[in-house]
């Protein structure tokens, strides 16, 4: 077990907006979100596992809670920088035999970090994850260069509705909405420019290489009827990675642990048991 | 029947598309001018995903955006979409949702309008925008540089602010800035961004190897920036370094020469962690920084060539009568830990004047100059040697006693009487020196007075016979 200095450790959890529940005895869960989202989005999944085990939930730079003071636009430039923090997180909290289940990009980083330091993984859940968005000759990743283009576009041009939307869900108290309004509030005044390198970072990156380095066991979890992460992107994985398995869940979209928990829990238990 | 249009009609004739889909997205009713909208028949668009009627870009944004902003506010309003029509053309629309909950267990009720126009001016908007921004990061980055470059007193320093301004000009992971050596290797001058050791070294043997090829002829300076844009690229351009580079995570790299007279005084290496492409508006930035910073190198090597030649004599590049004058000015006045004597050799060369008549001025600097070297190359490391003019040196020695001064008085000599050169020529030298005990000397003599006092012991010798050294403490 590595523990990081105190003062250093202390950093990195303010900096990711790290929370923890559970024994400090138990086995480690961490689970990180994906694009244009926040630990928020695993409300409705993370509770089923706080009672065996130390649930982490964290914030990628950029994203949710995290310092924004922290963003640098040449490490976040591509998924490594944000593998490093995941690494980090897992040292300041004195991790082990972690499970990381990462949702979309967040699965991609998990598969990073699993590479740069096997022995801190015990086992990584990839949710709707992709190794390449764009497709390449025969490689369909579901999408063409200009898409993201018209992606980032969409981010421009829908940037201030982006932003109210999304103040509510981090704040996971849509039931309070002055608290929303206030985060709301600084997300405004956010830098739009941030979300849209996550963007280009997240649609434009190629993990195709680097997927037969996974040496931890990998269970993959698509679910059908996902656009941004079809089931072929799925099958991609399962075949790149050696120790993997693929569950497709019959389940809504690209936001398996909003629109069908229950399901994700399942899977998830069961290869953790 | 009451006047005006019936409900049902007027649900098919409004110039708007409406549409209700389950909140999973399926659509379940559209009216006839959404179908005119997006040029397809009813059973084509009812029973379908919402995101089979979007173009990919905007079904990207329906699910990371979309989605979210109705399950945390069940509406959302003027978000802006492109509709995939059926003749493989899009259509800009604007759409304003409602979730109405109670409704079949949920249920989404969608107004589409078509905003081609408003569109239009708006990616007008966005693209002057982003022109503008463009060309405020530019200036503000070429602003900064230049003052970082202005107030560089070294190479260090204009190689930092050169690597700071390229990773904020390109947001790469790391920006190495390596000068070269006038042996043709490249040394790493300035890091930008958490240096990676392993790429350093993988792309540093790289370089060697790469001048190596340029010293030989086989590749020529490479003309401009050069960018590897992912790693099939980089794989052909640098097969021995593959696995560094992978180990290292660089996925893409850019090479920006730095072009000095003509040739590549240096390099910048800059690396990605994904695939990266740079613009040309990008490359013409990098283009710029590297410009100026060459322009400012040449500068501050022009100031150390200007004051390296102030001080150094051009004949036989001896350190110059200023240059021991300072050091001799140094070491009287400043206070040192251990006082140490000061001892001066005051080196007259032996009737030199006959030399120029009788083999020429050339002959006689040929002769300088070897004795030069001679006289170098005889006197300890730290002790200073240096000409003061036409034929005569000054030695300054630092801790010396009266015996080891006789020794290198000695050893001086021989150096001119043994140096090679021109068949005929024999030359000798005549040493005076005058030593500076601190702890017994009465009061401290000024720089001048003990070059006085060799001088005048030189004489003494001169008068004694010539080829000799006589010692006097001042």
């Amino acid at each position: 077990m590595t523990y990081a200095p105190f003062e250093q450790a202390d950093a990195v959890i303010r900096r990711n907006n790290v929370t923890v529940q559970g024994d400090e005895g138990a086995p480690a869960i961490v689970f990180g979100h994906g694009y244009g989202s926040s630990l928020a989005m695993w409300r409705l999944v993370a509770p089923a596992f706080a009672d065996d085990h130390r649930v982490v939930l964290f914030d990628h730079v950029g994203s949710g809670g995290s310092d924004p003071r922290a963003y640098d636009r040449g490490k976040y430039d591509s998924l490594h920088g944000y593998a490093d923090d995941l690494l980090e997180i897992g040292h300041a909290l004195g991790l082990s035999e972690v499970v990381y289940v990462g949702h979309s990009v967040g699965a991609m980083i998990g598969c990073l970090a699993a590479i740069a330091e096997p022995e801190l993984f015990r086992g990584l859940v990839l949710v709707g994850g992709s190794a390449r968005y764009v497709n390449d000759g025969e490689y369909i990743g579901g999408f063409e260069a200009d898409d993201v283009d018209a992606l980032l576009d969409s981010l421009d041009a829908n940037y201030l509705a982006w932003a109210s939307t999304m103040a509510p869900v981090f704040m996971g108290n849509a039931d309070r909405p002055e608290l929303a309004a206030e985060l709301l509030d600084s997300f405004t005044r956010a830098d739009p420019s941030v979300a849209r390198q996550f963007a280009r970072v997240t649609f434009l990156s190629d993990l195709r290489q680097e997927l037969s380095r996974v040496s931890t066991p990998t269970l993959v979890v698509q679910s059908t009827n996902d656009i941004v992460a079809p089931v072929v992107a799925g099958q991609f994985l399962r075949s790149e990675i050696p120790d993997s398995s693929l569950v497709v869940l019959e389940a809504n979209g690209h936001y398996v642990h909003l629109s069908d928990p229950q399901k994700l829990v399942t899977a998830i238990r069961s290869f953790v048991r | 029947m009451s006047p005006g249009v019936q409900p049902r009609d007027l649900f098919d004739l409004v110039p708007c598309g409406l549409i209700s889909a389950t909140t999973r997205g399926d659509i379940t009713t559209a009216n006839d001018t959404f179908l005119a909208m997006v040029g397809r028949m009813r059973d084509q668009v009812v029973g379908q995903h919402l995101t089979a009627v979007l173009a990919p870009g905007s079904r990207l944004y329906f699910e990371t955006g979309f989605l979210q902003q109705l399950s945390a506010h069940g509406r959302a309003s003027e978000v802006a979409f492109d509709l995939q029509l059926a003749d493989g053309k899009t259509l800009s629309v604007f759409v304003n949702a409602v979730v109405d909950a109670d409704r079949d267990g949920g249920t989404l009720l969608l107004a589409v309008f078509d905003a081609t126009v408003r569109r239009h001016y708006e990616r007008e908007l966005l693209a002057a925008r982003r022109v503008a921004e463009r060309s405020e990061t530019r200036v503000r980055i070429l602003q900064t540089a230049t003052t970082a470059f202005g107030a560089a007193a070294s190479e260090g320093e204009v190689t930092e602010a050169l690597a700071e301004a390229v990773r904020g000009a390109t947001d790469a992971t790391v920006v190495s800035v390596h000068l070269r050596a006038p042996d043709g290797s490249f040394t790493a001058r300035a890091t930008a961004g958490a240096p990676r050791p392993l790429a350093e070294t993988a792309l540093l043997a790289w370089l060697d190897e790469g001048a190596e090829a340029a010293a030989t002829g086989s590749t020529s300076p490479s003309g401009g920036t050069q960018v590897l844009p992912n790693s099939a690229e980089l794989r052909m351009r640098f097969p021995s370094a593959v696995a560094e580079l992978r180990a290292a995570r660089i996925e893409a790299l850019a090479i920006v020469p730095l072009i000095d007279d003509g040739a590549t005084g240096g390099v910048i290496l800059l690396s990605f962690g994904r695939p990266r492409r740079l613009d040309a508006q990008t490359v013409d930035l990098l283009d710029s920084l590297a410009e100026q910073s060459v322009l400012v190198l040449q500068r501050l090597r022009l100031r150390e060539l200007i004051s390296y030649r102030s001080l150094h004599d051009t004949l036989t590049g001896l350190p110059n009568r200023l240059s021991l004058q300072l050091r001799l000015d140094h070491l009287l006045t400043e206070t040192r830990p251990s006082q140490q004597a000061v001892a001066l050799l005051f080196i007259d060369l032996d009737g030199f004047k006959s030399v120029n008549d009788r083999f020429g001025h050339l002959a006689g600097d040929t002769a300088l100059r070897r004795i030069s070297t001679s006289l170098h190359q005889a006197v300890r490391s730290g002790d200073m040697v240096g000409r003061l003019g036409g034929d005569e040196f000054l030695l300054i020695c630092e801790d010396a006693d009266e015996q080891s001064l006789a020794d290198i008085a000695e050893r001086l000599r021989s150096a001119v009487r043994n140096t090679p050169l021109e068949e005929g020529l024999h030359v000798s030298a005549s040493v005076g020196v005058s030593i500076h005990r601190p702890d017994s000397s009465r009061e401290k003599p000024t720089a001048e007075a003990l070059i006085t006092l060799a001088d005048e012991a030189m004489y003494q010798s001169k008068r004694a016979g010539k080829d000799r050294a006589t010692i006097v403490v001042a």
